[in-house]
């Protein structure tokens, strides 16, 4: 995990237009699904929590080699979205 | 380049020895198969709080020790949202059963022409013990999820002899989790 919080590097950035030319940003591979999570006053809701599934991520990866900044892109984007 | 220049090649010697020492089978109808596991562990990312991330990998990744190029992460969930009911940590197990639906979807009808078979799960004791829904861990006197291997005198686990008392002692179904985890549904 600490592998993907480095910072981008030119290599990254070539991965990551090649990524964006096969339309296969991040945000189409983020799914929705509800779990239970806990509140602060001890109860429970169900919240959509982002997640990307195996069978989203396999496709993809028959096409495209470099995923360097793909990681580092999914990797920053749960954090947004889950803080 | 395609799917095999990140997951690498399963050969056939693999899956026979898999099948044959660990009962993962690939799927019959089909010889491009890779073998995966699924690895959970909390991590401190940057703001102090611990993260439950839960990835999956191949077994027979030509990039094993890169990261970015062999770890395909799922879902990251602050230690602080996990929903007990007793021993059992529901987020945990509800996550888990959507990851076992997808991955059992993979094993069955594969995408982009690749199935995957979960060959392992993997994970530090209290992420193994939370995944399994364990009665047995590190906090307790027995420590095994299979046997009944002890702490204490009763059955040591550091008895390695061959007539050793533990490796009689196989628990029953019941004895080994507090609820039926997601985990078990899963297709191999």
């Amino acid at each position: 995990m600490c592998m993907a919080l480095r910072r981008g590097t030119v290599s990254d950035a070539r991965a990551h237009g090649k990524l964006l030319r096969a339309d296969l940003a991040f945000k189409d591979l983020i799914s929705y699904h509800h779990l239970p999570v806990a509140l602060e006053d001890g109860g429970m809701e169900l919240q959509a929590w982002p997640m990307i599934l195996p069978e989203s991520m396999v496709g993809p990866l028959y096409t495209v080699f470099s995923i360097a900044a793909w990681h580092v892109d999914v990797f920053f984007n749960f954090l947004l979205q889950i803080s | 380049m395609g799917h095999r220049a990140i997951l690498g090649t399963a050969t056939n010697e693999y899956w026979e020895i898999l099948s044959r020492e660990f009962s993962v089978h690939r799927p019959d109808d089909v010889s491009d198969c890779i073998p995966v596991s699924l690895f959970g562990d909390e991590v401190e990312v940057f703001d102090g709080n611990q993260y439950m991330c839960i990835n999956w990998s191949s077994e027979v990744s030509i990039h094993h020790t890169n990261a970015k190029l062999s770890k395909f992460l799922c879902v990251m969930i602050p230690t602080s949202a996990y929903f007990f009911n007793g021993k059992e940590n529901v987020t945990l197990q509800q996550c888990l059963s959507i990851l076992v639906r997808s991955l059992n979807t993979l094993y069955t009808c594969g995408v982009a022409g690749v199935k995957l078979a979960v060959a392992s799960v993997k994970g530090d004791w209290k992420f193994m013990c939370q995944a399994l829904t364990a009665k047995n861990g590190p906090s307790s006197n027995h420590i095994c999820f299979k046997c009944g291997a002890t702490k204490d005198l009763t059955a040591p686990m550091t008895d390695l002899s061959p007539d050793a008392l533990w490796r009689a002692s196989q628990l029953e179904e019941e004895d080994i989790w507090h609820s039926v985890p997601a985990l078990k549904e899963l297709e191999c």
